[in-house]
C-alpha cells in the first residue's frame, strides 16, 4: 500500500504492526479526514481563517504519520500564516494543494483496500 | 489501570489507544470531546491523555476541571501546538508532562504511562507502610501497662493527638520516650507527613545548627552541597528534639527565635524558609532546675513547656514491672522460637524489689537474658542477673595498646550513659571535641 511519490506507510506500520490495525486505521483515515477537509473549504469561503487555521492544524497528526509529501508543510504555513496575520493571500493556493493532494491520497488508500 | 485518551481526530486517538492497549494491565477509554471526558470522570481514571485543541472545550480548561476533580490524576498533553509557552503554562497548570505530536510519541507516552503506573503502585505500597506503622504506634502497643500513672499518660497521650500543641516529654533514660513521642504522631493527624527525630547530644554543637535549619553550599568547610535542615524535613510532620536539655544557650537562642517567627534561613544563606512542623522535646533533665541554674533559657523553657507529659521510672510502677517482664518475655521466645516461659514467685519478688536505674530499657535486657540462662520452662530467681548493664570490666585484663584501652573505656562509658558525649567527657575528664572526632571517624 506505498506510493512512495505522494505518502508513506512505513512510519505507521512501525508504529502498529499489525496489517489488520493498520488497515483498519486507513479505514478511519478515509472516513474521518475528508470532514477536517470540508471545514477546512469551508472556512476559506466564509473567510474565517481562524477554522481554516483550526482544521489544518487538526490535520496535521495524520499527515505527519503518513508522511503526506509537502501537506505537512502546507499545513504548518497555513497556521502559522493565519496566527501572525501575514500572506493570507496565500492561503487559498495552499487550500487547494491540501485538497488535491489529500483526495489523491483517498482514491490511492481506496483502491489499495479495494474499497 | 484505566487510562483516558481524550482525542477529536479519530485516526490519531484510535492509534494511540490500541498502542496503549497492547499492555494487558492498561483498560483504554477515548473519548472525542472534552465533556465527554468530564462527564466520565466518575470512573476514576488513573491516567489521561489530553489533546490541547478539542472541538468544544480547550484542553487548558480541561485540565483544570480534571484537577478540580482530583488533583492527583496525572494528565499528559499531546499535541500538535509546538509553541513552547503553551506548553509551559500548561506544566504550571499541572500537566504530567506535555508531548508534541511525532513519530516517538507513542514510546514516550508508553514510558510515561510506565512511571504513572510505577509511582501509584509506590504510592500504595507506602500508604499500606503508614498504616502498619500506625497500628504499631496504637498506645498501647508501644507502652505496656495498667497502672494508674500509665492510664494518666494515655489520656496526656491521646489529648496531644488531637492538636498540634508542643509536647514536652521528661524522663528518666529507658522509660520510653521517644516511643511516646513516635506514637503521638502517628496517631495524629500529621501521621502522613514525616517524623523527623534529632538527639542533641549526638550532633557536636558547632554542627547543630546546619542539622537543624540546613545550610546553603560553601557555607563552611565541608558544605559540599546544599542540604535541607531537619527543620524542612519535618515541615507538616513532626520535628522531635530529643535531649533538649543538653542545647547550648547560643543555639538556644537561635531555636526561639525559629518556634517565634516559624521561619529560619539555612547557614551561609539569606533567604527565609517558612516551617511548620509540630515540636516535642525530650529530656531526662529537670528544665525548670536548668533554668534556675542559668543552663537553660526561661523563654525557651516556656516555649516549649507546651503539654508537659511525664513518663514516670518504672519502679514507681508496681505491678507494670510483672506485666512488662511477662510481655518481653513472650516476645522473645516467640521471636526466637523458643518454649514457652512462666516467672517464679522468687524471681518475681527479685524483680518487683530491684530500682531499675535504666527503667524498661533495662528490664528488657534482664529478662530476656534470663530467658537465655534459665534450664527449664521457668525462670528462677538465680537466672536474673541484676546491674547486668554494667560491663564486664574484664577487658582490660586482655593485651591491648594504650590507644585501644582508651577506645574500650570511651565505649564502656558511652554504653553505661546512654550515648551522652557531654556526660562521658565530664566523667573522663576529657575533651568532648575528642570524642566526637573519634566518633566521627568511626573510631570508637
Amino acid at each position: 500500500m506505498n506510493n512512495d511519490q505522494i505518502f508513506d506507510l512505513s512510519n505507521l506500520r512501525k508504529m502498529v504492526g499489525d496489517p489488520e490495525v493498520v488497515n483498519r486505521l486507513m479505514k478511519i483515515f478515509l472516513d474521518s479526514t475528508p470532514t477536517m477537509l470540508e471545514g477546512l473549504n469551508e472556512g476559506l469561503k466564509n473567510g474565517n481563517y481562524e477554522n481554516v487555521a483550526f482544521y489544518a492544524h487538526k490535520m496535521k497528526s495524520s499527515i505527519d504519520i503518513l508522511k503526506i509529501k509537502d501537506l505537512d508543510v502546507i499545513v504548518r504555513k497555513i497556521e502559522e500564516n493565519v496566527k501572525t496575520n501575514s500572506n493570507l493571500q496565500d492561503i487559498p493556493a495552499m487550500v487547494e494543494r491540501v485538497n488535491h493532494g489529500l483526495t489523491k491520497v483517498f482514491s490511492i488508500i481506496k483502491s489499495e483496500l479495494k474499497l | 489501570m484505566k487510562i483516558f485518551i481524550v482525542e477529536d481526530d479519530t485516526f490519531y486517538g484510535e492509534m494511540l489507544k490500541y498502542h496503549v492497549s497492547l499492555n494487558p494491565e492498561y483498560e483504554v477509554e477515548r473519548f472525542a470531546t472534552g465533556k465527554e471526558c468530564l462527564n466520565n470522570l466518575y470512573k476514576n481514571p488513573k491516567s489521561i491523555t489530553l489533546d490541547y485543541s478539542l472541538p468544544d472545550i480547550s484542553g487548558m480548561e480541561v485540565l483544570r476541571k480534571i484537577k478540580e476533580f482530583n488533583p492527583e490524576i496525572p494528565v499528559i498533553i499531546i499535541s500538535g501546538q509546538e509553541d513552547v509557552r503553551t506548553a509551559v503554562s500548561l506544566l504550571k497548570e499541572g500537566a504530567y508532562d506535555y508531548f508534541v505530536k511525532d513519530e516517538d510519541t507513542k514510546d514516550r507516552l508508553w514510558n510515561a504511562l510506565k512511571n504513572i503506573k510505577e509511582s501509584i503502585e509506590l504510592k500504595q505500597e507506602i500508604n499500606v507502610l503508614k498504616e502498619e506503622i500506625g497500628k504499631k504506634y496504637q498506645f498501647s502497643n508501644v507502652i505496656k501497662g495498667n497502672s494508674e500513672q500509665i492510664k494518666s499518660l494515655f489520656n496526656l497521650m491521646d489529648k496531644a493527638t488531637q492538636t498540634s500543641i508542643t509536647v514536652s516529654i521528661t524522663g528518666e533514660t529507658g522509660t520510653g520516650k521517644d516511643l511516646v513521642a513516635k506514637a503521638i504522631h502517628y496517631n495524629s493527624p500529621r501521621s502522613k507527613f514525616p517524623f523527623v527525630a534529632i538527639n542533641v547530644t549526638a550532633i557536636p554543637h558547632e554542627l547543630i545548627e546546619s542539622e537543624l535549619f540546613g545550610h546553603e553550599k560553601g557555607s563552611f568547610t565541608g558544605a559540599n552541597t546544599r542540604k535541607i535542615g531537619k527543620f524542612e524535613e519535618a515541615s507538616k510532620g513532626t520535628l522531635f528534639l530529643d535531649e533538649i536539655g543538653e542545647m547550648d544557650l547560643n543555639m538556644q537562642t537561635k531555636l526561639l527565635r525559629a518556634l517565634q517567627e516559624k521561619e529560619i534561613t539555612r547557614v551561609g544563606g539569606n533567604a527565609v524558609v517558612k516551617i511548620d512542623p509540630r515540636i516535642i522535646v525530650a529530656t531526662h533533665k529537670n528544665l525548670s532546675e536548668e533554668v534556675k541554674k542559668g543552663n537553660f533559657r526561661q523563654d525557651l523553657y516556656y516555649r516549649l513547656l507546651g503539654l508537659p507529659i511525664y513518663l514516670p521510672p518504672l519502679r514507681e510502677r508496681g505491678s507494670d514491672i510483672l506485666l512488662l517482664s511477662k510481655y518481653f518475655i513472650d516476645e522473645f521466645v516467640k521471636e526466637n522460637k523458643l518454649h514457652k516461659k512462666v516467672i517464679s514467685q522468687g524471681a518475681q519478688e527479685k524483680l518487683i524489689s530491684y530500682s531499675f536505674p535504666g527503667n524498661v530499657r533495662e528490664l528488657k535486657a534482664i529478662v530476656e537474658l534470663a530467658v537465655v540462662l534459665s534450664n527449664t520452662d521457668v525462670i528462677e530467681e538465680n537466672d536474673i542477673s541484676l546491674n547486668i548493664t554494667t560491663i564486664n570490666n574484664d577487658f582490660l585484663l586482655e593485651e591491648d595498646s594504650l590507644d585501644g584501652y582508651t577506645k574500650k573505656i570511651i565505649n564502656h562509658y558511652l554504653r553505661k550513659y546512654n550515648q551522652n558525649v557531654l556526660e562521658v567527657a565530664k566523667r573522663l575528664k576529657v575533651g568532648k571535641s575528642t570524642i566526637y572526632r573519634m566518633l566521627k571517624n568511626n573510631e570508637l
